[in-house]
C-alpha cells in the first residue's frame, strides 16, 4: 500500500513538469512539414514581411465621400489611443508627410548607376542651374496637369524627375491610393500598428476588442458604414477563440454523449460519474505529459481531446460489460481475461495515431503522439482503476475464478439470420460499388483544409482582395542571401524568369522590389557626386532665387540634398529608414544583422494551375516561391508521398496484431473483410455526400485502420471464449462495442463541428468509418465467424505450458539481431524490460509455470516465489538481449565478464585429456563460448534441435560467427559417438544438464525434489575418460560472472555401472544447487521441470 | 490708428460684395443653364495668370481656346502654342508641339473616376447639364461685382478636391458669358483665365477638336501605370 502511494507521487511530477511547461501555438504553418520548400517560403515570408503588430481595419460605406470620411475619422480616433496604437495609416503616408518622401528620392537616386547619378550631377552643376530653373518656370507656366504645378513648383531642379524604372517600381508620388481603397472609393483599408508586441493570443484578444470599440465609436453614425477586421491579431485572436469553442464544444460534447450512451446502456450513475472521473484525469494527465514532451500543443493538436475521450471509454466499457455478464467471477479475473484483448487493441490503436508521426505534417503528428500518450494512460488506468471502487466486494478470488469456464455447445444459427446477414452484405457491397461506379470522391488539392470555417477573418481578408483588385491570392517569392548584394544578384536573376512566365501567360504580372532594392556597388560610386551636390546647395538656392522661385520651393530640395549628405558620409549601405520610407520599405525587405530578405508578389493568370515548372527555375536563381495557394497542392503532394509511410507499417501492423491475437487465417480474413466492407461504404457515403479528401483527412485512413480492427478483434476473441455463442458474446461484448463505437464517433463527431476545416472533414470522416467498422463487428461479422471460422476450433488457441512459447520462433529471433544493428543497447535494455513486464502480466499460464519450478527453491513460500518469478522474467529480458546482441557480432569484451576458476581449467586439460563443461540453464551460458574463445579454447556446444528448424540453423550460424562449433543432438545416441572422438582428441564441450530429452533423462534429487537431469556427462566421461567441470555464467551488479567449479572427479571403471552414472549425476546436480539457489532468478525454464508438476 | 481700425474694417464690411440667398442664388443658375442651351460653340482669347506659392511672381501667359458641346475643346496655351489640350469624345491628348511630345487621357466609362472628375474641372465653365453640374460641384458662394456674378465652386470629388479645393466662375451679369475661370490650389496657387474677344456659336471645323499624333511624338499614358 505504501509502495503504491509511492508510485502515485512520482506519477505527479512529470505531470505538474508538464502543465508549467504547456502553453497553445496557433500558428498554423507550424502544422506543416517544415522541409517543403512552399512551407519555408511562406513562413520565411510570415515571420520577415507580415507585421504581427499590424490590424487591417476595412470599411465599406455607401458611397466614396463616406467611406473616405469614415476611414478619417476612425484613423485619427486610433491615433490618438497611443497606448494601443502607434500608428494608424488610412492614406498613402506621403499625402499625409510628403516632406518625408525627400530622403526616399535621394536613396532612389543613389541607387542608379553611376552613369544616371553623373548625368544628374552634371544638369545641377552651377553653370546649367539657370536653364533648368527656366526649363521648370517654362512648364509651370504652360502645362495643364495640376499634378505637373504641385510637383513642379516645389521641385524647381527636377529632382522627381526619376528614371522611368524606378518610377514603375516605386510609383509616383500621386500613386499608391489603390492600395488603400478600391476603385469606385466605397472600400477603405487602414492599417492600423500595435503599440505593443502582441506576443501571445491573450494580447492579441484584448487589443482587437479595444480596437473594435474605439473604431465602432468612430464610425459616422446612421451613415451606414461597415467596418471589418483583418491580419494577424484577428486571425490569432480567431483562431484561440475558435480554440476554446473546439475545446469546449468538443470534449464537452463528447463527454456528454459518452454520459448519455453509459446512461442509456447501464442506466447506473456511480459507474457513469466515476468513468468520467477517470476520463477527466487521463485528459488532463495527457495535457500534462504533452507539455512536458512537446512544450507548445498546437491548433490541430487539440482535436486529441474529443478523439481520447471516444477511445479511452472503451476500456472501461469492455471491463464493465464483463464484469456485468460474468458476475460470478473476481475483478482480477475478468481483468486476465479482458487483458489479451485491451492490450492488443490499445497497442493497435497506440500504433495506428504513432504512424501519424510518419505522414509528414507535424501537427497531426503531435496530434498522434498526443493520442498514443492518452491511451496507453487510458489502458492503464480503467484496467487498473476503474472496476475496483465499483465492486469492492469482488477484489478477493471468487470460488469460479479458475477462469472462465468452457462453454457449453452453442445453439446452431437461424438459417433466416444467416440468410439475412449475407443478402445484407451483399446488398451493401452492390450498392456501394454501384455509388462509386462514376468515381471516387475527389481531392481537394488546395490549402482550405487548413483555414478556419466561417472565419470573419479571412472573409474580410477576401473582401480586400476583391475590391483592391486582386482576383486570386498572390503567390510570395522571397530572396534571402547574406548581404544586399548578393539579394541585388538574385533580383537580377529571377528579373528575366518572371517576364518569361508573364510572356507564357503563367502569370498576368509581378511586383518586384528591384527598382527599391539598395546597390551598393552604385551607391559608392555615387557618394561621390552626392557629397558634391549637397555642398552645392547654398548655390542652388541663390540660382532659385535669381529664377523667380520662392524659398518655399527648396523644402524639398534640401531634403534630398541633407539625405545626399548624409549617406555620403557612412562607408556601409544606405537604407531609407524614416517612417514614410520604414512603411514602404517593410512591405518588401527584411534586414537582420546578418541576413537580408526581399519579397516580391507574383500574379497568377485566371487559368493557370501548375507552377511547379517556375518554382523550379525560380528556386535556380536561390528565390523561394510560396503562397497558400501553391501551399496545398505542395503539402498535398508531400503528404501523398509519404502516405505509403503511413499505410505499409499500418497495414502490416494489423496484419501482425491479428496474427497475434488469432493465430487462425480464417480470423484474421474476417477481420481484414470488415475493415474492406467498412472501407467501402466510407468512400460512397463520401461521394454520395459531396465530401472531398483533404491533405488532413488523408490522415483519417490510418485511424480508422488501427481504431477500427480493435471491433473485430474483440468481437471474435469474444465468440471464442463464449463457444460461438452470438446471443451471449453480444451481451457481453457486442453492447460494449456499440457503446464503444457510440463514444468514438462522438469523439470524432464533435470534431466534425471544428471551427478548422481540415479537422472538421477528419472528423466527419473518422465517424463514418468507425461507425462502419463498429456496425459491422457487432451484426455482421459474429454470422460470417460462425460460418467460416465456427466454434468447431477449440475457443482458444490451447495454451500448452509443457512446450515452449510460440514466441520462440525464428522470425522473432532475427527480428531481435536486425534490431541490435539499430537500437542502442541500453534503450533496448529499456524496452526488453517493459515488454517483460506485459508479458508476465498477460501469460498467466507461463507465470504460473515458472513460479511452480521455483516453489521448491524459496521452501514453497509462494510470495516469495511470486517476487522471484517477476525478477526471473526481468533477468530473462536483459539475457534474450545480450545474447541477441552476442549473436548479431556486437563486441561483448566489454560487458564486465570475469572469470574464476580458470585455473581448475587449465589443471583439467593439461594431460591432453577432453574438457565437458556442464552447466544447467543458468544465467547466460552462451556467452561462455566468447570467453573461452578469448582465452584460446574453441569449444563446441551440444544443443537439441529448436522448436523451429530454421531457429536452429539461426542459431548454429551465429555460434560458428563466434568460431563456436555446434553439434544438434536430437533423439538420436549416435551422434554420441561424434561427441565421444572429439572428447578423446582433447576437445572442450559443453552441455546443459538439466531439462534433457527424455532418452538421456534420469532422476535425480535437487532441493529435496524428485527432478529429471541428464546422464549424457556420465555416459560421455565412462567413454571418453572426460573432465567433467561444473560451470556457470550469471549477471551480477550490472555485468557478468563467470565461474569454474571444482572438477567432478570420477572412477572410470567404476562409472561402467549404470548406478555409478547415476550417482555422478547426482553429484553433479548437487554442485550446482547452491548456486541454483543463490541465482534462482536467473535459472530460466519456462516449462514444469518438475515431476509431479509435469503430471498436473 | 485704434479708432480707425473699426471705421476700416466697418467700411471694408461695406464695400464687399453681398452673397446671395439661396433663392436668389437658384435663380440665377436657372438663368445660366438657360443661356447654355444656347450656347453650341464658343470661341475666346484668354491671358491666363498663374500665381504659385512656390514663385515670387505669377506667370502669364496668353492663350485661344475653342470650345463645342458637349465635350470638345482645344485650349491653346502660348504664342505659339507651347501647349495644346485637345478633347474630341473621350479622347484627350494634351500636346507640346515643341517637345515633339503627347499625353493621352481616356475619359471613357472605364477611366478610374478620380481622373474623370480631374478632367471634368477644364470644362467646368461650359456644364450643360445642371444635374450633373450640382453633381460635380458644391456651390459655396455667388456675388455679383464689376457687372460678374462670381460664382465658387467646391468639387464634391475627393480626389479632385485634394489638388483644388474651390474653383471660382466669372459670368457675365447680361448674357451669363464666361468672363473668367480661377482654379485655387490646395497650397493657395492660383490660375486664373480672363476672357476676350468671345464669339458665341461661330463655325467650327470638326477637325480643329482632333488631332492624330505624327510619327515622331511621343505619346504616353499618365493614366496608366
Amino acid at each position: 500500500m505504501k509502495r503504491f502511494r509511492w508510485w502515485w507521487l512520482a506519477a505527479l511530477i512529470p505531470i505538474i513538469l508538464g502543465f508549467a511547461r504547456l502553453h497553445f501555438d496557433v500558428e498554423v504553418l507550424d502544422l506543416l512539414p517544415a522541409g517543403v520548400p512552399a512551407v519555408q517560403g511562406l513562413k520565411m515570408y510570415q515571420q520577415h514581411f507580415t507585421n504581427a503588430r499590424e490590424l487591417i481595419v476595412t470599411l465599406r460605406a455607401p458611397d466614396r465621400d463616406t467611406a473616405e470620411l469614415a476611414a478619417k475619422s476612425v484613423a485619427e480616433k486610433l491615433s490618438q489611443a497611443t497606448p494601443l496604437v502607434a500608428a494608424a495609416t488610412w492614406q498613402p503616408p506621403w499625402l499625409e508627410h510628403p516632406e518625408q518622401t525627400a530622403e526616399l528620392i535621394a536613396y532612389l537616386w543613389l541607387n542608379q548607376p553611376p552613369a544616371t547619378f553623373a548625368q544628374l550631377a552634371a544638369q545641377l552643376s552651377e553653370t546649367n542651374l539657370p536653364a533648368v530653373l527656366a526649363a521648370t518656370r517654362d512648364q509651370l507656366a504652360t502645362t495643364l496637369s495640376p499634378a505637373d504645378l504641385a510637383q513642379s513648383g516645389y521641385d524647381p531642379f527636377g529632382l522627381t524627375r526619376l528614371p522611368p524604372s524606378v518610377v514603375s517600381a516605386a510609383g509616383g508620388p500621386g500613386q499608391g491610393q489603390s492600395l488603400f481603397a478600391s476603385a469606385d472609393g466605397t472600400f477603405r483599408i487602414i492599417f492600423v500598428q500595435a503599440r505593443g508586441e502582441l506576443a501571445g493570443y491573450r494580447e492579441c484578444t484584448d487589443w482587437l476588442a479595444a480596437v473594435e470599440k474605439i473604431t465602432a465609436a468612430a464610425l459616422p453614425p446612421g451613415r451606414g458604414v461597415v467596418a471589418g477586421f483583418t491580419g494577424r491579431p484577428a486571425f490569432v485572436a480567431e483562431i484561440s477563440g475558435s480554440m476554446k469553442h473546439d475545446i469546449i464544444l468538443s470534449v464537452g460534447g463528447t463527454a456528454g454523449i459518452i454520459a448519455l450512451l453509459f446512461w442509456l446502456a447501464h442506466r447506473r450513475l456511480k459507474p457513469m460519474l466515476w468513468l468520467l472521473t477517470l476520463l477527466a484525469l487521463i485528459l488532463g494527465a495527457t495535457l500534462a505529459l504533452g507539455g512536458l514532451v512537446f512544450g507548445a500543443i498546437n491548433v490541430i493538436s487539440m482535436g486529441f481531446a474529443a478523439i481520447l475521450l471516444g477511445l479511452a471509454v472503451d476500456y472501461a466499457v469492455v471491463h464493465y460489460q464483463e464484469a456485468l455478464a460474468q458476475p460470478d467471477l473476481s475483478i482480477p479475473a475478468i481483468r486476465r481475461a479482458i487483458a489479451p484483448s485491451i492490450f492488443w487493441a490499445a497497442f493497435t490503436t497506440i500504433s495506428a495515431f504513432l504512424v501519424l508521426n510518419f505522414g509528414g505534417l507535424p501537427g497531426l503528428a503531435q496530434l498522434g503522439s498526443l493520442v498514443a500518450i492518452g491511451v496507453a494512460l487510458s489502458a492503464c488506468v480503467m484496467i487498473f482503476a476503474y472496476l475496483p471502487p465499483l465492486f469492492p466486494k469482488r477484489m478477493s478470488p471468487q470460488p469460479n475464478d479458475t477462469g472462465i469456464a468452457l462453454p457449453s455447445p452453442p445453439a446452431p444459427l437461424r438459417p433466416l439470420h444467416t440468410q439475412t446477414v449475407f443478402l445484407a452484405t451483399g446488398i451493401l457491397v452492390v450498392s456501394c460499388a454501384a455509388i462509386l461506379f462514376s468515381g471516387l470522391p475527389p481531392m481537394d488539392a488546395g490549402a482550405n483544409a487548413l483555414q478556419p470555417r466561417d472565419s470573419r477573418a479571412y472573409a474580410t481578408l477576401e473582401a480586400v482582395q476583391k475590391n483592391l483588385g486582386q482576383k486570386r491570392d498572390p503567390l510570395w517569392l522571397v530572396m534571402d542571401g547574406p548581404n544586399e548584394g548578393d539579394v541585388a544578384r538574385k533580383l537580377k536573376l529571377v528579373l528575366p524568369v518572371l517576364q518569361a512566365a508573364v510572356a507564357n501567360h503563367t502569370l498576368t504580372g509581378f511586383t518586384l522590389p528591384d527598382g527599391l532594392w539598395p546597390q551598393p556597388e552604385f551607391q559608392a560610386a555615387n557618394r561621390a557626386n552626392a557629397r558634391r551636390l549637397a555642398g552645392e546647395l547654398d548655390a542652388m538656392r541663390a540660382a532659385a532665387r535669381t529664377n523667380g522661385f520662392a524659398d518655399e520651393s527648396l523644402g524639398l530640395t534640401q531634403g534630398i540634398l541633407e539625405t545626399w549628405r548624409n549617406a555620403a558620409a557612412r562607408t556601409n549601405v544606405f537604407w531609407p529608414d524614416n517612417p514614410l520610407s520604414s512603411w514602404i520599405f517593410e512591405k518588401m525587405a527584411a534586414r537582420e544583422p546578418h541576413r537580408f530578405y526581399a519579397a516580391g508578389f507574383l500574379y497568377p493568370s485566371p487559368g493557370a494551375t501548375s507552377f511547379a515548372a517556375l518554382a523550379t527555375q525560380l528556386a535556380s536563381a536561390g528565390a523561394r516561391l510560396s503562397g497558400w495557394e501553391l501551399l496545398g497542392g505542395t503539402v498535398l503532394a508531400a503528404v501523398k508521398h509519404n502516405l505509403w509511410k503511413l499505410l505499409l507499417p499500418m497495414i502490416a501492423l494489423i496484419l501482425f496484431s491479428l496474427w497475434l491475437a488469432f493465430h487462425r487465417w480464417m480470423e484474421i480474413l474476417a477481420s481484414l473483410a470488415v475493415l474492406a466492407l467498412s472501407g467501402l461504404c466510407l468512400l460512397a457515403v463520401m461521394k454520395l455526400l459531396g465530401w472531398q479528401w483533404n491533405l488532413l483527412n488523408l490522415m483519417a485512413l490510418p485511424l480508422i485502420l488501427g481504431t477500427g480492427v480493435d471491433y473485430s478483434i474483440f468481437m471474435q476473441l469474444a465468440l471464442r471464449r463464449h463457444g460461438g455463442d452470438l446471443a451471449l458474446a453480444r451481451r457481453s461484448v457486442g453492447r460494449a462495442l456499440m457503446l464503444c463505437g457510440g463514444t468514438a464517433m462522438a469523439g470524432f463527431g464533435t470534431l466534425g463541428l471544428s471551427a478548422n476545416a481540415g479537422m472538421a472533414s477528419l472528423g466527419r470522416v473518422c465517424a463514418v468509418g468507425i461507425a462502419g467498422n463498429m456496425l459491422f463487428s457487432v451484426f455482421l461479422l459474429p454470422v460470417w465467424w460462425r460460418r467460416f471460422s465456427g466454434p468447431s476450433a477449440s475457443p482458444e488457441p490451447a495454451r500448452n505450458p509443457t512446450g515452449p512459447s510460440q514466441l520462440y520462433r525464428a522470425w522473432l529471433w532475427q527480428t531481435g539481431l536486425r534490431l541490435t544493428r539499430l537500437v542502442p543497447r541500453r534503450l533496448f535494455h529499456a524496452l526488453a524490460l517493459l515488454l517483460a513486464a506485459i508479458y508476465c502480466r498477460l501469460a498467466a499460464h507461463r507465470r504460473r509455470v515458472v513460479m511452480d519450478n521455483l516453489l521448491p527453491l524459496v521452501a514453497d513460500d509462494r510470495r516469495q516465489a511470486a517476487r522471484a518469478t517477476r525478477q526471473l522474467f526481468t533477468q530473462f529480458a536483459l539475457k534474450l538481449t545480450d545474447l541477441w546482441f552476442y549473436e548479431s557480432g556486437a563486441p561483448v569484451a566489454n560487458w564486465h565478464a570475469d572469470w574464476s576458476g580458470w585455473e581448475i581449467f587449465t589443471a583439467a586439460r593439461a594431460p591432453g585429456r577432453g574438457v565437458l563443461l556442464v552447466t544447467p540453464h543458468l544465467g547466460n551460458w552462451e556467452l561462455g563460448a566468447e570467453l573461452m574463445a578469448r582465452n584460446g579454447c574453441p569449444l563446441v556446444v551440444l544443443t537439441q534441435a529448436e522448436p523451429d528448424p530454421r531457429l536452429t540453423a539461426a542459431r548454429q550460424a551465429s555460434r560458428t560467427l563466434r568460431g563456436v562449433e555446434t553439434l544438434v543432438v536430437g533423439n538420436d545416441a549416435f551422434a554420441f559417438i561424434t561427441i565421444i572422438q572429439r572428447l578423446q582428441a582433447g576437445a572442450t564441450v559443453a552441455l546443459l544438464v538439466d531439462r534433457p530429452p527424455p532418452p538421456t533423462a534420469v532422476p535425480v534429487t535437487l532441493f529435496g525434489r524428485p527432478f529429471s537431469a541428464s546422464i549424457a556427462p556420465a555416459e560421455l566421461a565412462r567413454a571418453s575418460g572426460c573432465a567433467i567441470l561444473p560451470t556457470y555464467i550469471v549477471r551480477e551488479g550490472g555485468g557478468y560472472h563467470a565461474r569454474i567449479l571444482p572438477e567432478i572427479t570420477y572412477d572410470r571403471a567404476r562409472i561402467g555401472h549404470r548406478h555409478a552414472r547415476l550417482q555422478l549425476t547426482q553429484e553433479i546436480l548437487r554442485a550446482f544447487e547452491p548456486v541454483i539457489r543463490r541465482h534462482a532468478t536467473q535459472w530460466f525454464h519456462f516449462v514444469p521441470v518438475w515431476p509431479e508438476t509435469k503430471t498436473k | 490708428m485704434n479708432l480707425l481700425r473699426p471705421f476700416v474694417l466697418a467700411l471694408g464690411l461695406l464695400c464687399a460684395p453681398p452673397a446671395l440667398r439661396a433663392d436668389e442664388t437658384d435663380a440665377v443658375l436657372t438663368a445660366w443653364f438657360a443661356a447654355q442651351a444656347n450656347l453650341h460653340t464658343w470661341t475666346a482669347d484668354f491671358v491666363q495668370t498663374r500665381t504659385l506659392k512656390a514663385l515670387t511672381q505669377p506667370l502669364v501667359v496668353n492663350g485661344r481656346i475653342a470650345f463645342a458641346v458637349p465635350h470638345e475643346f482645344r485650349w491653346e496655351l502660348g504664342r505659339p502654342a507651347r501647349t495644346v489640350a485637345i478633347r474630341n469624345g473621350d479622347d484627350m491628348f494634351v500636346v507640346y508641339p515643341l517637345l515633339k511630345r503627347a499625353e493621352h487621357y481616356s475619359l471613357g466609362a472605364d477611366t478610374p473616376q478620380q481622373w474623370r472628375d480631374t478632367m471634368a474641372l477644364l470644362q467646368t465653365g461650359f456644364p450643360h447639364d445642371r444635374r450633373e453640374f450640382e453633381a460635380q460641384f458644391q456651390i459655396l458662394s455667388l456675388t455679383q461685382t464689376n457687372g460678374a456674378w462670381r460664382l465658387a465652386l467646391r468639387p464634391k470629388s475627393a480626389f479632385a478636391r485634394q489638388m483644388m479645393p474651390e474653383l471660382r466662375l466669372g459670368l457675365a451679369t447680361n448674357d451669363f458669358a464666361l468672363v473668367s475661370t480661377e482654379l485655387i490650389f490646395v497650397d493657395g496657387s492660383t490660375m486664373r483665365s480672363d476672357f476676350t474677344n468671345a464669339l458665341l456659336n461661330p463655325p467650327l471645323d470638326p477637325s480643329r477638336f482632333q488631332w492624330t499624333p505624327p510619327a515622331d511624338f511621343k505619346v504616353t499614358n499618365p493614366m496608366t501605370p
